[in-house]
C-alpha cells in the first residue's frame, strides 16, 4: 500500500526540481545578493545597507512614482477603454471582424518596432504629430524630450499597446454571455447599457478581475517602450523601477541594487494579485 | 548604374591594394635591431572585424617574411568580440597574444593584469630602435591613452578621431559670420544662425553618450570629470564654466536635443536642419555622400574652437595591446611594432585607417583624397585632443551626469547646481 501514496509524490518529482532549480533557488539566490554584509556586526553577515541607501535615495522614490504613475494610469485606463471598445464591438452590427482586426493590431506588432515607430513620431522636427500641429496652426510640443511630459507620453504609448489586450479578452467574454439573458432583459425594457452594467460586467467579474491582473503586471513591468523611446530620459523622467533596475544590474554591474529592486517588484505584485486571488475565491464559495 | 559601381569598385580595391603591396621592406629593414631574431616562432593574434583589420590582413605576410615569424589570426565579428575577450580572460582561457582593445576596458584589464607592461619593450634597444619606432610621433591623446586610467604602459592606438568643427559655407556667408574660432564666436554664431531661422545653429548630443562632446567643453575651460589623482572635479568651478557653455550651445540645437545621439546629429547635419556640428571627424566624408546628404559641397571644416584654456576636444581610439601570458613576449612585440609603426600607419592612413601618429597625417597623397581643409582641422584637433579618465564605473558616472546635463538643457536647473549634484551622486558611487 505504501508504494502506492508515494508514487503520486514520485510523480511530481521533475516539477519540484525545476522549481527549485528555476524559480526558488535564484529567489533565495537573489535575497543572498540583496542582504549580504561580510562586515556586518551581526552573526551572520547580513545588513541592511542597501535597502537603507536605496529607501533614502530621492532617485529611487522617482523611480517608485514614476512606476505607480505608468501602472495606475495605463492599467485603469486601457481597462475601461478595453471596457468601451468592447461593448462597442459587440452592439455594432455589421464589420465586426474589420474592426476587431484594427483594434487588436497594435498587439500583432512587435513591442520595439512600435516603440520605434512612436519614437520617430514623437521626434519634435521631423515627426508627424508635430507636423499635423502645425498644418493646424498649433505650436508643436516637445513630446518625450521634455521632462514635465515625458512620462505622460510613455504611458500613452503604453495604453495604445495594451488596450487591445484588454479588448480581447473582455470581447471574448461577452460573447460568452448567453443571448436569452439579454432577450430578456431588453424584453423588460432595460437599455443596452443598463444591461451592461448591471447584468454583462456582473457575470464577468473573475475575468475582468483576471484581465485587470494581467494587465496590471504588464504594465508594472513595462519596459521595452520606455527603452527604446527615451531609455529613462531625459533627466531620470522616465526611469521607472524596471528601467533602474536593468541599467543597475546589466550596465553599472551593482547585482546588489537590482536584486534589492527586483525583491521590491516582487512583495509589490505579490500583495497587489494576492487581493485578486482572494477576491476570485470569495467568488467561487 | 549597378556595373558602373561594381567597376569602380573595383579599379578602386585595385589601385589600394597595389599601393599598398607597392611598399617593399627597406623600409623596415631599415631599423637598427635583428627583425629575424625569432625566425620559425610564432605569434597568435585575435582581431575584431573593423576597417584597421581589413587593411592590416592582407600585409601580414609581409611581416612574416620580414621576420620569419608565423602569424596565426583569427577574427570576430564586433559585437562576440568584445562579449568574448573579458569572458575568456575571466575564465583563465584566453590565448592569444596581440589582440585589439578599446579604451573603456582598460581599467579592468590593467587592474586584473590581463595586459602586458610594454614599456620595457619599447625600451629595450634590442627589439626596438627608438629612432625608427618614433613614439613621440603619436599624438598627445594616444599617448595618454597607452597608459589609460594611471596605469602601465598597455595600449598602443592603432586609429584616431576627434572633435571638429563642421559647418555649413553657404549660411555662414549669407550671415556674415565667420568660421568660429573661440567658443564665445561660436555660441554667438550658433544663436544668430538659430534666430535667423535659416537652419538650427548647432546639432550635439544631448542623448546617452553627452559625455564625449562634453569632455572636450569641459577641458577647454580647464575643467574634467576627475582630475589625475582620480578625484571628483566635474564641480570644479571651470568644469562649471564648460557645463555652462554646454549647456547655452544645446539649447540653440534643434528641438529634442536631449534625445540626440551620434545618429540623430548626423541626421540633423545631412538633411541641412542644422548649420554647425562639433563632434567625431567621422562625419566628414559621409557629407560629401551625395546618396546620403543634402549637403554636399556646402561644408566647411575648421580646428576645434578655443576656449579660455585653449582647443582640447575629446578624442577616441582604437588600440591593440599584449597578453600578459604571452610566452614570447619579444616575438609579440616584433608584431605590434611592426603594425603601430610610422610607416605602416602611414601606408593604412591612405587605405582610409586615419592615424594616431602625426606623421601619418603628413603621407604624400593623403591631402589629394582628404583635401587639406580637413587633414589640417583633424590634425590640428587631434594635436590638443584630450581623453577622459576611465575607471571602474565610468560608464555609471557619466550616466548621471548625462541626467543633470539634461535637466539644466532643459531649464529646470542651473548648470552649476547640475554639475554640484552630479558631484553629491559620484561621491556616493
Amino acid at each position: 500500500m505504501k508504494d502506492k501514496t508515494y508514487f503520486p509524490l514520485l510523480l511530481t518529482l521533475p516539477v519540484v526540481i525545476f522549481l527549485l532549480a528555476l524559480l526558488i533557488y535564484p529567489l533565495l539566490y537573489t535575497f543572498t545578493i540583496a542582504f549580504y554584509d561580510e562586515t556586518s556586526e551581526f552573526y551572520i553577515p547580513f545588513s541592511l545597507n542597501v535597502f537603507n541607501s536605496l529607501v533614502t535615495e530621492e532617485r529611487f522614490l522617482k523611480n517608485v512614482y514614476h512606476t505607480i504613475f505608468l501602472t495606475f494610469f495605463s492599467t485603469s485606463i486601457s481597462f475601461v477603454l478595453g471596457i468601451f471598445l468592447a461593448y462597442c464591438l459587440d452592439q455594432i452590427k455589421f464589420g465586426k471582424s474589420i474592426f476587431l482586426v484594427i483594434l487588436i493590431s497594435p498587439l500583432a506588432i512587435m513591442p520595439v518596432v512600435s516603440a520605434l515607430t512612436w519614437r520617430t513620431m514623437f521626434n519634435p522636427l521631423y515627426g508627424i504629430l508635430n507636423s499635423i500641429l502645425k498644418y493646424f496652426g498649433f505650436d508643436g510640443l516637445e513630446w518625450v524630450t521634455d521632462t514635465s511630459s515625458a512620462l505622460t507620453w510613455i504611458t500613452v504609448v503604453d495604453i495604445w499597446q495594451w488596450t487591445p489586450f484588454c479588448l480581447l479578452l473582455i470581447y471574448a467574454g461577452l460573447k460568452t454571455i448567453p443571448v436569452d439573458i439579454k432577450e430578456s432583459a431588453s424584453l423588460d425594457g432595460i437599455n443596452s447599457f443598463k444591461e451592461l452594467i448591471y447584468i454583462s460586467l456582473p457575470i464577468l467579474f473573475n475575468l475582468l478581475l483576471i484581465t485587470l491582473i494581467f494587465r496590471f503586471m504588464e504594465a508594472f513591468k513595462a519596459f521595452d517602450s520606455i527603452m527604446v523611446i527615451t531609455q529613462g530620459g531625459p533627466g531620470n523622467a522616465t526611469e521607472t523601477m524596471v528601467i533602474r533596475s536593468y541599467y543597475t544590474g546589466f550596465r553599472w554591474y551593482k547585482p546588489e541594487i537590482t536584486s534589492m529592486i527586483g525583491i521590491f517588484l516582487l512583495i509589490f505584485t505579490i500583495i497587489c494579485t494576492r487581493w485578486a486571488g482572494t477576491k476570485i475565491g470569495e467568488q467561487e464559495n | 548604374m549597378f556595373f558602373k559601381k561594381i567597376i569602380t569598385g573595383f579599379i578602386a580595391t585595385f589601385f589600394i591594394s597595389s599601393a599598398i603591396n607597392a611598399a617593399d621592406l627597406s623600409n623596415y629593414t631599415n631599423a637598427n635591431m635583428d627583425w629575424k631574431q625569432f625566425d620559425g616562432e610564432t605569434v597568435t593574434v585575435l582581431l575584431s572585424k573593423h576597417p584597421w583589420q581589413e587593411q592590416i590582413e592582407p600585409l601580414i605576410p609581409e611581416f612574416e617574411e620580414l621576420t620569419g615569424i608565423n602569424v596565426k589570426l583569427k577574427l570576430l565579428p564586433e559585437n562576440q568580440y568584445l562579449t568574448k575577450v573579458p569572458a575568456d580572460m575571466e575564465a583563465g582561457t584566453f590565448k592569444f597574444d596581440v589582440f585589439m582593445t578599446q579604451l573603456y576596458e582598460a581599467p579592468k584589464f590593467c587592474a586584473e593584469n590581463w595586459l602586458a607592461d610594454l614599456e620595457p619593450l619599447i625600451n629595450d634597444p634590442s627589439v626596438t630602435d627608438p629612432n625608427w619606432y618614433k613614439y613621440n610621433d603619436f599624438f598627445e591623446g594616444a599617448r595618454d591613452v597607452a597608459v589609460i586610467g594611471n596605469t602601465y604602459l598597455s595600449h598602443i592606438a592603432i586609429t584616431a578621431e576627434s572633435q571638429v568643427l563642421v559647418y555649413r559655407k553657404d549660411i555662414l556667408d549669407e550671415l556674415g559670420i565667420s568660421v568660429p574660432s573661440t567658443m564665445d564666436e561660436l555660441l554667438a554664431a550658433a544663436t544668430k544662425i538659430t534666430e535667423s531661422g535659416k537652419a538650427y545653429g548647432i546639432t550635439t548630443r544631448g542623448g546617452p553618450a553627452i559625455w564625449w562632446p562634453g569632455l572636450g567643453y569641459l577641458a577647454s575651460y580647464g575643467g574634467e570629470y576627475l582630475d589625475s589623482d582620480l578625484n571628483i572635479a566635474i564641480n570644479s568651478s571651470e568644469s562649471i564654466a564648460g557645463a555652462d557653455f554646454y549647456v547655452k550651445l544645446a539649447q540653440q540645437a534643434p528641438p529634442g536635443v536631449t534625445n540626440f545621439d551620434w545618429d540623430e546629429i548626423n541626421t540633423a547635419m545631412l538633411s541641412g536642419q542644422a548649420a554647425m556640428f562639433l563632434d567625431s571627424s567621422v562625419i566628414y566624408p559621409r557629407l560629401q555622400d551625395d546618396s546620403i546628404s543634402e549637403v554636399v559641397g556646402k561644408v566647411g571644416v575648421a580646428p576645434f574652437p578655443t576656449g579660455p584654456k585653449g582647443a582640447k576636444p575629446n578624442s577616441h581610439y582604437w588600440t591593440v595591446s599584449m597578453n600578459e601570458a604571452t610566452e614570447n613576449k619579444k616575438a609579440a612585440w616584433l608584431f605590434l611594432q611592426w603594425a603601430t609603426s610610422p610607416d605602416m600607419q602611414g601606408r593604412l592612413a591612405l587605405a582610409g585607417i586615419l592615424g594616431p601618429r602625426t606623421s601619418s597625417w603628413e603621407v604624400d597623397g593623403l591631402s589629394d583624397q582628404l583635401g587639406d581643409e580637413f587633414l589640417d582641422a583633424a590634425k590640428t584637433s587631434l594635436g590638443g585632443a584630450v581623453i577622459p579618465r576611465v575607471t571602474p564605473g565610468f560608464f555609471e558616472r557619466v550616466d548621471i551626469f548625462r541626467a543633470e546635463m539634461q535637466e539644466a538643457i532643459l531649464g529646470n536647473k542651473d548648470a552649476a547646481s547640475a554639475m554640484n549634484d552630479t558631484a553629491e551622486a559620484w561621491s556616493k558611487l
